[in-house]
């Protein structure tokens, strides 16, 4: 019998979030004999018309569930409506991005199917047959390697766990489009708007140099350390990780991250940043990362390319220095 | 109204960490450092500051795993909660959200909690999951990554804020009992208080067994954890501090990025 594999879009007035052909080409990598049948599931006000637009551009089934209150994403209606759908294929894997609201999806379901769940998957290997999950752990110091004894396995994957040319190409044929109505449902649940929060500043954004600070700082005076740093360069910046914005030493409109920025510089300085893929999923693109941390295991090593085991509030200082000394 | 908060307590994982020569978690020893859960400070904070304006409300902390997990929940006590549960389970490592989920939401359906607070991640295992199983198990809504709510005690109705990605927020209307799931920065967590302090210390914990369900078949296996493989890419500079900077300058040199 073909194995299933199940994957869940998410959409915000009827468009999708963030794109599903890496996903799809992740799924179908876990099955080494590509013998599966696999549904796209895609929840919205109003979505036959993307369901079919996917459909047709990745030849995969889709399954529209409509409901006025998925004109926004939500994670306990879509709960409450997919162990149906779900029990009836018996799927091997479900798969979706990885974010909170389907780490909150994939937990309602992992207790509703009784199935296994794991998020944040950033890759995984075959191993006797059957898949071996890495996963980070400890801020992104350690990686952890997980294996489900049982199927369904539900799964968040983080994009960039499959590099686009490792994506299968896609399958012959046209994907079946079905829609299902569920307005009659209720739930406790009802999303009533997305709203932007992020002040219009592009400082970041032109800036040649961001220079950033992370809780390694340690208190707020240290910040000028950061803004002492930031001026040895034409034309830098100042930005930092979510703590240092939650602490009001910086605005929010300098946070760099998943909720944060996204910025691509010529060059990124992170001062003590531990470097969790929150944090770097704001800052891996910048043409030239240098890293300065205490911790030689501090996981934004791994995505650097100069690193500097050194305590920031000793290192900056003579950074300075040494180019003072230069210029004159 | 009563509000549960789930606090962990989680390794200090800007320190070192040892991997246990079975390769499956963390070696303890009498030197390690432990904390609350940063997510979980700002999660007690918000139900404190619940307990401000809703003056009827209490705050009871719980927290799941061995005798040293106390330690979180008498600084829970020590910031101001009125009632401490320790769910008391030994075996060392790693304990999946199904199985702590489970503890919590047997403890919580006995109390007819109104309200259920815990951080929208753990440090350690980085799962988002305890939450919305929490809720899940009990059958009540959850919202998660909440920067801001607002409980309308009479209509049963609260309005949560929950953060998306890119700055983008999802405003919700969600009915309690409900589980939210909090996101730092929501407020400034307040260090204890001397009268607090000294009151935690002299308050009885309230003690429950834990149980680890029987290999329910929802569990996945940890096999092993280890410092992931760095980037080949990276160049680390060596030297002295001051060779180290020269070095650095250098690059910025090459790059025309200096002044
Ligand atoms: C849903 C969600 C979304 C998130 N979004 C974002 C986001 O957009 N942006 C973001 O940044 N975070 C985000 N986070 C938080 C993220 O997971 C981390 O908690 C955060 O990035 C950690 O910030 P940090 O590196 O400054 O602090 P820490 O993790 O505390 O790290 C401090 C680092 O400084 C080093 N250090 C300490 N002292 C010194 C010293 N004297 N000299 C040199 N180094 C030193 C330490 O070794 C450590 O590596 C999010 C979390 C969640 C759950």
């Amino acid at each position: 019998m073909n194995r299933q594999i199940i994957f869940i879009t998410e959409t915000i007035q009827n468009q999708m979030t963030q794109p599903v052909k890496e996903l799809i080409g992740f799924g179908a990598s876990l099955i080494p004999d590509h013998e599966y049948q696999s549904l796209l599931i895609v929840p919205g006000q109003d979505v036959a018309e993307l369901a079919k637009q996917i459909s047709s551009e990745t030849g995969i089934h889709t399954l529209a569930i409509e409901h006025e209150d998925f004109k926004f994403p939500n994670p306990h209606l879509l709960g409450k409506i997919l162990p149906t759908v779900i029990q009836k294929s018996m799927p091997s894997y479900i798969c979706m991005n990885h974010n909170v609201r389907n780490c909150h999806l994939a937990a309602t379901l992992a207790i509703r199917i009784n199935a296994a769940c794991i998020t944040g998957v950033e890759s995984f290997e075959i191993q006797n047959g059957y898949p071996v999950f890495t996963r980070m752990m400890f801020n992104g110091k350690l990686a952890a390697k997980t294996a489900c004894k049982t199927e369904p396995i539900i799964l968040t994957v983080i994009p960039g766990a499959l590099s686009d040319s490792l994506i299968p190409n896609r399958k012959n044929g046209k994907g079946t489009i079905h829609v299902m109505k569920t307005d009659d449902l209720r739930s406790g649940y009802h999303p009533q708007k997305v709203y932007e929060t992020i002040a219009k500043d592009n400082r970041l954004e032109e800036a040649d140099v961001i220079v950033s600070a992370g809780m390694g700082i340690e208190k707020e005076e240290n910040m000028e350390l950061i803004r002492k740093t930031a001026s040895i360069f034409t034309n830098a910046a100042i930005a930092g990780s979510r703590i240092v914005c939650d602490h009001g030493w910086l605005p929010y409109g300098c946070q760099v991250g998943e909720t944060g920025k996204q910025v691509t510089p010529k060059l990124y300085v992170a001062c003590g940043i531990s470097g969790t893929i929150q944090h770097t999923a704001g800052m891996k693109k910048s043409n030239c990362i240098v890293a300065i941390n205490k911790d030689p295991n501090a996981p934004i090593f791994s995505i650097a390319d100069y690193g500097v085991v050194e305590d920031l509030k000793t290192f900056l200082p003579i950074l300075i220095a040494k180019h003072d000394e230069q210029k004159n | 109204m009563k509000i549960l908060v789930c606090i962990k307590q989680v390794f200090c994982s800007e320190n070192e960490l040892k991997i246990r020569p079975d390769g499956k978690w963390i070696q303890e020893t009498d030197s390690t450092d432990f904390r609350m859960n940063r997510f979980d400070e700002y999660a007690l904070e918000e139900a404190l500051l619940i307990k401000e304006t809703h003056t009827d409300a209490t705050v009871d902390v719980i927290s799941v795993g061995p005798e040293r997990v106390k330690e979180v929940i008498k600084r829970g006590l020590s910031k101001g909660a009125d009632n401490g549960i320790h769910i008391c389970y030994h075996q060392s490592g790693y304990c999946p959200p199904q199985a702590v989920s489970r503890m919590i939401a047997d403890y919580a359906e006995s109390q007819s909690y109104n309200l259920i607070l815990t951080g929208v991640m753990a440090e350690d295992d980085m799962q988002c999951l305890v939450g919305p199983m929490t809720a899940g198990l009990l059958s009540i809504p959850c919202a998660v990554s909440v920067i801001k709510e607002k409980i309308d005690i009479k209509n049963k109705i609260i309005t949560v804020h929950c953060e998306m990605e890119n700055g983008k927020v999802e405003e919700v209307l969600i009915s309690m009992p409900a589980v939210l799931t909090i996101q730092t920065g929501i407020n400034r967590p307040r260090y204890p208080s001397l009268s607090n302090i000294l009151r935690a210390n002299s308050k009885e914990l309230t003690v429950v067994d834990g149980f680890f369900p029987e290999e329910p078949p929802d569990h996945h296996e940890l096999l092993s954890i280890g410092y992931p493989v760095t980037s080949s890419r990276i160049s680390m500079l060596e030297g002295s501090a001051e060779e180290k900077a020269l070095q650095l300058l250098s690059i910025f040199h090459k790059k025309s990025l200096l002044k």
